[in-house]
């Protein structure tokens, strides 16, 4: 039984803020309600054989019934289909957009943060004046810039968001790696003899998966409303929830409301945002170093 | 012990930029420091000790003056310069808990410097990791823990231990007990001491605490808003007629076995701050025996009998 | 009025696990003693002995949400507090008692001048106007030895240096006029010119009141400088209490001796300071019979792991928690 167990004190931080968080109810259902919905969209479908992009003009706007639970949009596609294949878009949007500012930004604000001086100077003046540019200007041109037959592709979408995403991460890596530089663990490394390189990896990386794991879990959210509301504005990627959404606006009445086009993306839009609000809010409780016992 | 010093610092001097002011943290401090010898460094918060310490081991920029091991400078050496001289001078920091770096746990924190310096990898590495914790009094089964599963006293233990990995000459402790209990402490005083005994280590001793100097230091150096106003060996400095700052010093700290403390309401004063020093002698605001002359110049180092001291006074 | 000033009986404080699941922490278990009118009785023990919250659950600061009371009584001339209600129990701490900590900074408002961090308590408490009151706060910040008080009540924190500011903080708790004035740790984080200064003000305003202090502190040094009795504290239990000088000159606790024996000496070199093996037992796990200390005893026999001495006196004002016989502490 003892050997089976790892001691808590041969466990790092890292596990007992996993602890930490395991017992934090909100944020468990939050990510329980992720992984299920990521279980729908990518999943499912294969499952059911659904198809979401075979039209049938004739049945358009039906309502749900037993062959098309979700009924069917105004050109007879399949909307359950459209709804969770277009769900994998917008989790995929959200991930890989993260994982692309994330990358940039920790690097970017490592480097400025550890040599300071003037190099610290310069990269964050840029940040700056990049963050002082309007953003959506800034997304649009970037997908203008990609050709016409690349629009819809979720590329063009994923470089965009990324690119401007990475600003704030790079801020508060910076900051923090400035604080970390001072610790005296940094300042014993440099005095064992320990190279650049290994203090940035091995001392000051690691802290910094604190701030890192918290921004990253709140910046998916944010990615993903843009991404739903460029596709509202008609410039995201052809299948996703917020397409969708822009669909369903357009065929809005006073004397048929086709409420399914509506509900069905909204609803799951709605859970995947708040799901990964709970579960960055626990992340950032588990890690919060004044949580430390 | 005869010969050239193992350690000679002259006319040392460090500066920082706070706002848009200039503070000259570390002020022309020369000192000595032999092969298997303890100084103690003493004085008050900000008076630069730390500093000091940080210079010599290289991880302050130095304003000017020179920092000598065994003859060799270490003023204006480049990085990659350092990396052998980090074998000779380690360092060991008074926060335990700041100190170690809580995602490693103890034999990556003791095995670093050997992985850098020496290149042991793999057993050879996990062996000489267990010598050293045996050596700090450490035992060797716990390597596996992180530092939040140790106490102060051991956690201290395992920064004295990654600082031996590399078998330095030179060991600079900055207030390494102050955030221990006494009786931790004690334990991490006569480690210290067996260790100089057994590795003939020298020891360059940062601390507050007289009554520690008293146990541990052979010779102390006093520190006042960045200058050494007294250099004496350890026994004529606690025999009294020094510098006044190191004699108040001495009166200030409440003795286990000593009377009780003198109720008086009226004494206030303050340390000055280091960023507007006060005229000629530093210390002069503060001194009962301070002449007018003390007010205007500035003494230097004079000898006096039992050691040198920056006072008119007792030269 | 007879009677000691404050009873502390059987007090026992608990602090509750972040895990739901874990035990709580048995921080102070069982501590009793009294405290005289006019009197400084010291409390001293390593960390996490058990002292700070003491001092802490005497005022009701215990730290939220997980700290709490979990058993005993605490008297102040003969009312239990531990009995009253919020407001009351509020009334009376902030009038009679009043407590001083390490760190100024924690205690004052850094966005708030001095002034009016000092007058808060009294016109909040009633009775007297605004002016009055600051009257009152400047003689006081003057009395602890501030220059220029009348100006310094227009200031805020950060502009006093640390040893000001402790004085300031002194005179906070001094306007209420306490009876009973809890100090922990006061002078640690001090430089040791300036803390001279503070204990040499402590014990000219104990001259002139009469006030009671209740010292808490690890440094021995301080406490034999202006303590009359002292309790020494182990695993949150009381081990011995007495006369400062008697106990400090011959110690009937084995703890009390270590102590005494690891505190290395201005007077004179030690040829080797006594250490502790070990660590103090924790005070989360199950209750275990025996004596706390004797894992780390130099006289531990095996009657000592079978039950846990109690408090006795042994001689005139001498209590201690241990088996051994007196000669053997010698």
């Amino acid at each position: 039984m003892k050997a089976a167990r790892r001691s808590a004190l041969e466990v790092g931080p890292g596990m007992r803020a996993w602890a930490r968080l395991r017992r934090n109810r909100a944020a468990m259902a939050g990510g329980w309600l992720l992984i299920g919905t990521s279980l729908l969209c990518f999943v499912l479908p294969m499952l059911l054989g659904l198809d979401p992009q075979t039209t049938d003009p004739v049945r358009h706007l039906e309502a749900p019934g037993p062959d098309a639970w979700l009924g069917r949009d105004s050109l007879g596609r399949d909307y359950l289909a459209r709804v969770l294949v277009g769900g994998r878009t917008s989790l995929l949007v959200g991930l890989v957009a993260t994982a692309a500012s994330v990358t940039i930004g920790v690097l970017y604000g490592m480097v400025a943060g550890y040599y300071g001086g003037w190099l610290d100077e310069a990269m964050m003046r840029l940040v700056d004046f990049l963050y002082g540019l309007p953003y959506m200007f800034i997304v649009i041109l970037i997908m203008l810039l990609f050709s016409e037959t690349a629009r819809g592709e979720p590329l063009p979408v994923f470089v965009a968001l990324g690119l401007v995403q990475w600003l704030t991460m790079a801020r508060s890596v910076r900051g923090e790696t400035r604080a970390l530089r001072e610790r005296e663990f940094v300042l014993a490394a440099r005095s064992s003899g320990a190279g650049d390189a290994r203090i940035l990896l091995r001392h000051v990386l690691p802290n910094l998966l604190g701030v890192i794991i918290v921004y990253a879990t709140l910046t998916v959210p944010a990615v993903i409303i843009l991404e739903s509301f460029l596709s509202f504005l008609g410039l995201g990627v052809d299948l996703s929830w917020g397409q969708l959404v822009s669909e369903g606006v357009d065929v809005v009445n006073p004397i048929q409301s086709y409420w399914w086009l509506l509900a069905a993306p909204s609803a799951l839009l709605a859970t995947t945002l708040f799901s990964l609000n709970f579960l960055g809010d626990g992340m950032r409780d588990a890690f919060d170093p004044r949580g430390e016992a | 012990m005869s010969g050239p010093p193992l350690l000679a610092v002259e006319d040392l001097s460090v500066d920082f930029r706070v706002g848009e002011a200039r503070l000259r943290a570390v002020d022309s401090v020369s000192l000595e420091l032999r092969a298997g010898e303890t100084l103690a460094l003493v004085g008050e918060s900000g008076c630069g000790k730390s500093t000091l310490a940080r210079a010599i081991g290289g991880l302050v920029r130095v304003r000017h003056g020179s920092v000598r091991l065994a003859g060799s400078e270490l003023v204006g050496l480049s990085r990659r310069a350092w990396k052998p001289i980090r074998r000779r001078v380690q360092m060991v920091f008074q926060d335990p808990d700041a100190s170690l770096n809580p995602r490693m746990n103890a034999a990556a924190l003791i095995g670093e410097p050997m992985l850098v310096h020496r290149r042991l990898r793999g057993r050879e590495l996990d062996r000489e990791v267990c010598k050293l914790m045996e050596r700090v009094g450490l035992d060797p089964t716990l390597r596996t823990h992180f530092p939040h599963a140790f106490s102060g006293g051991q956690r201290q233990r395992i920064g004295i231990a990654r600082a031996l990995a590399v078998e330095p000459e030179l060991l600079l402790c900055d207030e390494v007990t102050s955030a221990l209990d006494v009786s931790i402490q004690a334990q991490i005083l006569e480690l210290l001491r067996e260790l100089q005994r057994q590795l003939g280590i020298a020891i360059l001793f940062i601390t507050h605490d007289l009554a520690v100097v008293r146990h541990l230091a052979d010779r102390v150096a006093v520190m006042y808003l960045g200058q050494i106003v007294e250099t004496a060996s350890a026994e004529a400095l606690f025999a009294g007629a020094g510098h006044p700052y190191s004699e108040a010093l001495l009166a200030a700290v409440p003795r286990v076995d000593g009377p009780p403390i003198a109720a008086a309401a009226d004494r206030s004063d303050e340390v000055p701050s280091p960023l507007a020093p006060p005229p000629g002698c530093r210390f002069h605001p503060r001194c009962a025996l301070a002449l007018e002359r003390c007010t205007r110049e500035a003494p230097g180092e004079y000898p006096i009998a039992t050691g040198r001291a920056r006072c008119f006074l007792r030269a | 009025m007879s009677g000691p000033l404050l009873e502390v009986d059987a007090l026992r404080v608990q602090i509750d696990a972040e895990d739901p699941d874990a035990r709580p922490v048995r921080a102070v278990d069982g501590v009793s003693f009294e405290i005289e009118r006019g009197e400084v009785l010291g409390l001293v023990g390593e960390s996490g002995c058990g002292k700070t919250l003491t001092g802490l659950a005497l005022l009701g600061r215990l730290p939220r949400p997980r700290g709490r009371i979990a058993g005993g009584a605490v008297r102040l001339d003969g009312i239990d507090l531990t009995a009253l209600a919020e407001p009351e129990r509020r009334a009376i701490r902030g009038r009679r008692m009043a407590m001083i900590f390490q760190d100024p900074m924690t205690s004052l408002n850094p966005y708030l001048r001095i002034g009016d961090q000092l007058i808060e308590g009294a016109v909040w408490q009633g009775g007297v106007t605004r002016r009055a009151a600051l009257r009152r706060a400047e003689a006081l910040l003057a009395r602890v030895g501030i220059p220029d008080a009348r100006a310094r009540l227009r200031s805020f924190p950060h502009e006093l240096s640390g040893g000001m500011r402790q004085r300031a903080m002194i005179a906070m708790a001094l306007l209420a006029e306490p009876d009973l004035l809890i100090a922990d740790e006061p002078t640690t984080a001090l430089d040791v010119t300036i803390q001279a200064q503070i204990l040499a003000l402590l014990a000219a305003l104990r001259a002139e009141r009469g006030m009671s202090m209740l010292l808490i502190t690890h440094d021995l040094g301080v406490v034999a400088g202006l303590c009359d009795r002292v309790l020494v504290m182990y695993a949150g239990q009381i081990v011995e209490s007495g006369p400062v000088r008697a106990l400090f000159d011959r110690p009937y606790h084995p703890y009390t001796r270590a102590l005494l024996r690891s505190t290395p000496r201005i007077g004179a070199r030690a040829a080797r300071l006594a250490s502790l093996d070990g660590l103090p037992p924790r005070l989360d796990a199950a209750p275990m019979p025996g004596c706390r200390f004797e894992p780390r005893c130099a006289l531990a026999r095996p009657a000592c792991r079978e039950a846990e001495p109690a408090l006795e006196g042994i001689a005139e004002g001498r209590d201690r928690r241990c088996i051994a016989g007196l000669e053997e502490l010698a």
